[in-house]
This record gives C-alpha cells, structure tokens and sequence, in this order.
C-alpha cells in the first residue's frame, strides 16, 4: 500500500522532538478549546443584552401606559372623526344635489373636490357625462357641465304647454312652451337678444350656447325623433 | 497533573478532557443563552399584548365617543353649510329650504 510505504519511509524523530510537536498540539488544542468557550460566552453576552432590553422595553411601556393609550385614543379619534366627517358630507352632498344644487356650489358648500360631488351625482343620476341607457328610471335631476358651469333643463308640464326651465349654476331661466302643428311638435318661447340679458339675467355672449344646449336637451329628453331650430323669439322642436 | 507529554496516553487524555471541558462550558453558556432568549420572548410578548390591549381599548373607546358625537358633529357641519349660504347671498326663504333638506333623513 502506498500509504504504509510512506510511514515506513518516514523519519523518526528524537524524543525531545516529540515533546515539541505534543506540546504545539497541546497549545493549539488549548486555544481551539478556548475559542469555543469565548463563541458561547460571546452568544451568552449578546443574548443577555437581548433580555436586558425586552426588560426594559416592556417596563416603560407598562410605565407608559396612560400616555400611550392617550396617543392611540387621539389617533384613532382622529382617523374616526375623519371618516365621519367624510360620511356625513357624503350625506349633505347628496341632499344638496337632490334639491337642485349645482354640484359645483355642493363642492365649495362642503369644501369636498368636485369630483368626488360629481361622482355621487352621477351615482344617483344627477349628473351626466355622456348618453347612457341602463334601463333605470331617468331622474328629473340631471346636470351637465357648460364650459366651467352646472348647467341642466327640467319640465314643468301644464296640458297643451308648460315651462322649461334652464337652470345655469344658481341662475333659473323658466321659459313657456306650446305643442304645435303639423311638423312642429313644440315652440319653446325665448327673449329676444334685445331682451335675453334683462330676463335672463345672463350675458348675451352666452344665448346661443344656451338655446342649443336646450334644443339638444329637449330632443335627447322628450323628442329623440325630432329635431331643433332656433329663431329670433324661440325654439321650434320640429319632425327631422 | 502529570506532564502531558510524558507519554502518548497522557497527552490523548489531555487533548481530550480540554475540549470535553470546553465543550460542557460552552453547553452550559449556551444553555443560559437560551433561558434568557426565551425570558426575553416572553418579555416582548408580554409588551406586544400589552400594546395591543392599550391600542384596542383606545379605539374601542374613541369609537363609543364619537358614536355619541355624531349627532353633534352632523349639526356643527350643517350649521357651516348654512353659514356659507347667508354668506353666498341666500335669501332666508332658500336657506330655509335648504336647511330642511340638509336636516331631513335621506
């Protein structure tokens, strides 16, 4: 065997030797067994470090309990009261829009973005983005924006004729309608430019704008057949 | 103790009682090591509950009050409103109506 053959053909060292090499393997032996103590007394010592701050960390908060709970106690009124306020608003919000509020006016009533007053306007039908048909009842309600405006048309039906009634933010235009004849299905009367800024109390710049949005409002809500023209005094719904 | 070197088996038997007996020391540390990390644990579970308990009641608390404050705090807001409308111009027949509709359940 290799391994023998190489025994054999080592030298044999003195005996002095001997103590030399036993004594370096004492020596290494001491320390490696030193090293292993010093590993666990090292652990020992962290571990205790660990304890020493649990102790103490659970001490000063039982020390602390009366200002913690008050700290929790404030946040968690806070969060609370937010919400609260947010569901209470939603509430008023929704109140203001039912009675014919702007959702603009909502908006700066209730220091809420317009956007989220927009949002439970449409939820509950009050304001219209775009044409839709869910196959639920069309509420009487229904706001559109017009430039920076709420702007919506409502009916106020009296047998063979009736009002209008154009409302732009907080301004309420109530114009007399009559069913006509022939192809004329309707003619809603309107001032004239001469008179429009004293009846309507609205700047002249904007009637035309205004007397198409209720031509285009009437036909989508009454007369989807039909079609608009405007004259000098009114608005003529007549069969397209 | 005899001199380790004098002969093979003292020095086997000094060899091996050195790292018997750092082997039982360490043993023993990290026995104490592992009572204090369970003592710790039970420590920091005790803050966690604690904490947790603290936190419950606070909240459990802030809810019952203000529950009792809702009624309070829906007038302070529709009183703002109000406020806001006589400011914008209402006339007191509109603020009037609105105030109703602000006031009346949904």
């Amino acid at each position: 065997m290799p391994g023998l053959t190489s025994i054999q053909r080592m030298p044999v060292p003195e005996s002095s030797s001997y103590k030399a090499i036993m004594q370096k393997m004492l020596d290494d032996n001491a320390k490696a067994a030193a090293a292993v103590v010093a590993g666990a007394q090292k652990v020992r010592e962290e571990v205790a470090a660990e304890r020493e701050a649990a102790r103490k960390a659970l001490l000063e908060t039982t020390q602390n309990a009366p200002a913690l709970a008050a700290k929790y106690y404030r946040q968690h009124w806070n969060r609370i009261e937010k919400d609260l306020r947010e569901q209470i608003n939603r509430d008023l919000a929704t109140k203001l829009l039912a009675v014919s509020e702007p959702p603009d006016e909502v908006a700066a009533l209730l220091g809420m973005p317009e956007a989220e007053v927009l949002e439970i306007a449409q939820r509950f039908g009050y304001f219209e983005m775009e044409v839709y048909d869910f196959g639920i009842p069309e509420p009487d309600i229904k706001w559109q924006k017009m430039d920076t405006t709420y702007a919506r048309v409502s009916y106020e039906d009296q047998g063979r004729g009736g009002y209008v009634i154009f409302q732009l933010g907080n301004t309420i235009c109530r114009f007399w309608y009559e069913f006509g004849g022939g192809t004329t299905l309707v003619f809603i009367d309107v001032p004239a430019e001469a008179h429009w800024e004293a009846q309507t109390k609205i700047p002249l710049a904007q009637r035309d704008q205004i007397l198409n949005f209720i031509g285009q409002r009437v036909i989508a809500d009454k007369a989807p057949e039909y079609g608009y023209r405007i004259e000098p005094t009114s608005i003529v719904i007549f069969m397209d | 103790m005899d001199d380790p070197t004098s002969s093979f088996e003292a020095y086997a038997a000094t060899l091996q009682q050195v790292m018997t007996d750092a082997i039982q020391q360490a043993e023993a540390l990290q026995a104490e090591a592992n009572a204090d990390r369970e003592a710790a644990f039970a420590d920091k579970d005790k803050m966690q509950d604690l904490l947790r308990q603290l936190e419950n009641q606070a909240q459990r608390k802030a809810e019952d009050d203000l529950h009792a404050r809702y009624g309070q705090l829906k007038e302070e807001m529709i009183a703002s409103v109000i406020r806001k409308l006589k400011d914008g111009g209402k006339t007191e027949e509109e603020i009037e109506g609105l105030r109703k509709a602000l006031e009346g359940s949904r």
